[in-house]
């Protein structure tokens, strides 16, 4: 037993060291790790920003100039039209997003339809704004909106939470998958075969090594990332750590199944691509699970990195109970697809 | 002309002898080999690399593979290793079953091959612990043993190179030395000199003969028939994934000429064997 610990970590330090000794590898995934969790925190966040023209149409002045001043301090650029057919089609023409007309005790906001995700934060923001200017004006018609507002912590820890799963599945893509891929392809699968060593012991090795960097390269850019962008810890920190250890062990297994299946590391690199952005797309991170089809909402629930992002925000935004049985589907998959990779490798060939 | 027919009936007679040592199994020399090949078969599809094909390799001999590309060489040294399973017959390496789970046999096991490449990340002193440590070499021994084996075969001056910038000559040396680090009764060579020059060959066939005076059993595939005449104690022409016939250079004088004529004969006579 003891014999086999050590050739198991001998082979681990061998994984590590020879992933200090490719510098550019090293560099890239710790700066691009950081990167995409940095710039994907700003994009996913939707933002109105000085591009972003609104009509007002003339009706009740001083309304009018509140609103204005409302959304100039926004950042929002806003332009007077002489009436709504001009203003509707400065609209069709592109060169507004959105036209507010004021009349007596109606607002009508007409929007482009161009992107429903800049239109539903538009929708937003007027609403906001409109609740306001209709309080801070005396007597007439009152519009009583009330907003659950997040503080940009809030927000940022939100989209973190959400990122954070195809970061650690990128980082098991490189780290572990294409490990495999190399042994297999170089003929390293081979050179162990010949040595008195039990079968376990290289998958073991690579699955550690690949699992300790997984989790180094993470924890150096989440501690880049909240510096520059902040967002506030869990509540529950060693409820956080047991999520993101279930997530790296699920997204190892995962990405060591496809590499032995795939067997070839151009096939790999191509399904492991393109499956994480499928993932992107059904795991709820860019569209809510509770606004999918129904074929997508079944596409979802089958999809492992929904519960990966579910269980993520539960516990890092404390906005929902995190279910354990996220967990358990994490960890069911990362055990079947360990097993599948290990058969795989058992039944590895050389020759013709 | 008298000499040519000399030779080839002195090569049907060695053949005729070679088949009746195989065919009988040879139990006694079987029994008391390091490396016994029984009667080993393997299939590609419907082409066979290999068909009955029984070898035995006593401790501190050098056994030779001779024959064109093609013939099942490599094959018998992959079926050897354990990397394929053979569809008849069997290995067994001192006293052990080889398969794909047999620990036992492997520890008695080194192997040379380009199927069997280096990590070309680590450096040589870096892969000999490795190996070393991977081997079960105890780990008090470990350091003697991988400093005996840079002095032996000559990696001092580039102990500390990474595999992935050493020359050919320099990387079958440590080919060899990572196979030998835990002391295996039996080395499989596969085409152990090709590209190298003839200084580094030298080198390597010392390294061989060596291993032999140790009693290490030693099965090579060549292509170079002078390293054949030199090396091996006996040489087996393989033809079409059969043993055609077996020659003892010594009864050649070592002669790679003689030895270049009878394997050119029985190429060229191949169909009738």
């Amino acid at each position: 037993m003891s014999m086999l610990l050590r050739q198991i970590g001998q082979l681990f330090l061998v994984h590590l060291r020879v992933w200090w000794r490719t510098p550019r590898q090293v560099l890239t995934g710790l700066v691009l790790s950081g990167v995409f969790l940095l710039v994907g925190t700003q994009l996913l966040h939707v933002r109105l920003s000085g591009r972003v023209a609104i009509g007002l149409c003339a009706g009740d002045m001083p309304l009018l100039s509140a609103i204005e001043s409302e959304l100039t301090a926004l950042g929002i650029t806003t332009v007077h039209c002489p009436d709504y057919v001009q203003a509707t089609a400065d609209l069709a023409a592109g060169r507004l997003v959105a036209v507010i007309c004021l009349m007596p005790h109606t607002l009508r906001l007409t929007l482009s339809g161009r992107n429903p995700m800049l239109d539903r934060e538009i929708n937003g923001v007027l609403l906001r704004v409109a609740a306001r200017v209709s309080e801070s004006q005396p007597g007439g018609d009152q519009i009583a909106i009330v907003s659950s507002h997040q503080s940009l912590d809030e927000i940022n820890a939100f989209m973190t939470a959400s990122l954070i799963p195809f970061l650690i599945m990128t980082l098991a893509t490189v780290n572990c998958g294409m490990h495999w891929l190399r042994d297999w392809e170089s003929g390293m699968v081979h050179t162990i075969k010949v040595l008195p060593l039990r079968r376990v012991v290289l998958p073991v090795a690579r699955t550690l090594g690949g699992g300790f960097l997984v989790l180094v390269i993470l924890g150096v850019s989440l501690a880049i990332c909240r510096c520059i962008v902040p967002w506030r810890l869990p509540d529950r920190p060693g409820v956080w750590v047991c999520v993101l250890l279930v997530q790296v062990i699920y997204a190892l297994g995962f990405f060591t199944a496809l590499a032995a299946v795939c067997k070839s590391y151009l096939l790999y690199v191509d399904a492991a691509m393109l499956l994480i952005l499928l993932m992107m797309f059904t795991s709820g991170t860019i569209k809510p699970v509770e606004a999918m089809a129904g074929w997508e909402y079944v596409l979802a629930h089958a999809t492992p990195a929904f519960y990966a992002v579910r269980s993520l925000r539960a516990v890092m935004t404390d906005s929902a109970p995190l279910l354990l049985r996220d967990l358990g589907v994490l960890a069911a998959c990362a055990a079947g697809c360990f097993a599948l990779a290990q058969l795989l490798f058992t039944r590895a060939r050389i020759g013709r | 002309m008298q000499k040519a027919e000399f030779i080839n009936v002195q090569m049907q007679e060695q053949a005729l002898a070679a088949q009746a040592h195989a065919g009988s199994g040879g139990a006694d020399d079987a029994a008391a080999a390091r490396l016994a090949i029984r009667r080993v078969s393997k299939r590609y599809g419907t082409l066979w690399a290999n068909r009955q094909v029984s070898l035995n390799v006593q401790a501190g001999t050098i056994i030779g593979l001779l024959g064109p590309n093609g013939a099942g060489k490599t094959t018998l040294i992959r079926v050897c290793a354990g990397w394929l399973t053979p569809d008849e017959g069997d290995v067994v390496i001192a006293g052990h079953r080889q398969s794909l789970t047999a620990i036992a046999a492997r520890a008695h096991l080194g192997v040379v091959s380009r199927d069997a490449p280096l990590c070309e990340e680590l450096t040589v002193a870096e892969t000999l612990f490795l190996r070393a440590t991977l081997c079960g070499v105890a780990a008090a021994a470990r350091t003697d043993v991988c400093r005996a084996a840079i002095d032996e075969y000559r990696l001092a001056t580039f102990a500390r190179r990474r595999i992935g910038v050493l020359s050919t000559g320099m990387l079958q040396r440590v080919a060899i030395a990572c196979a030998m680090v835990h002391s295996p009764a039996v080395l499989l060579l596969d085409e152990p000199t090709v590209g190298l020059d003839p200084e580094i060959r030298r080198h390597i066939w010392e390294c061989l003969v060596r291993l032999k005076e140790r009693g290490v059993a030693l099965l090579l595939t060549t292509h170079y028939l002078e390293e054949a005449a030199r090396l091996c104690d006996e040489v087996h022409l393989m033809i079409r994934g059969a043993i055609a016939f077996s020659i003892q250079p010594d009864a050649m004088d070592g002669s790679a000429a003689r030895l270049e004529r009878a394997y050119l004969h029985a190429v060229a006579h191949e169909p009738t064997l």
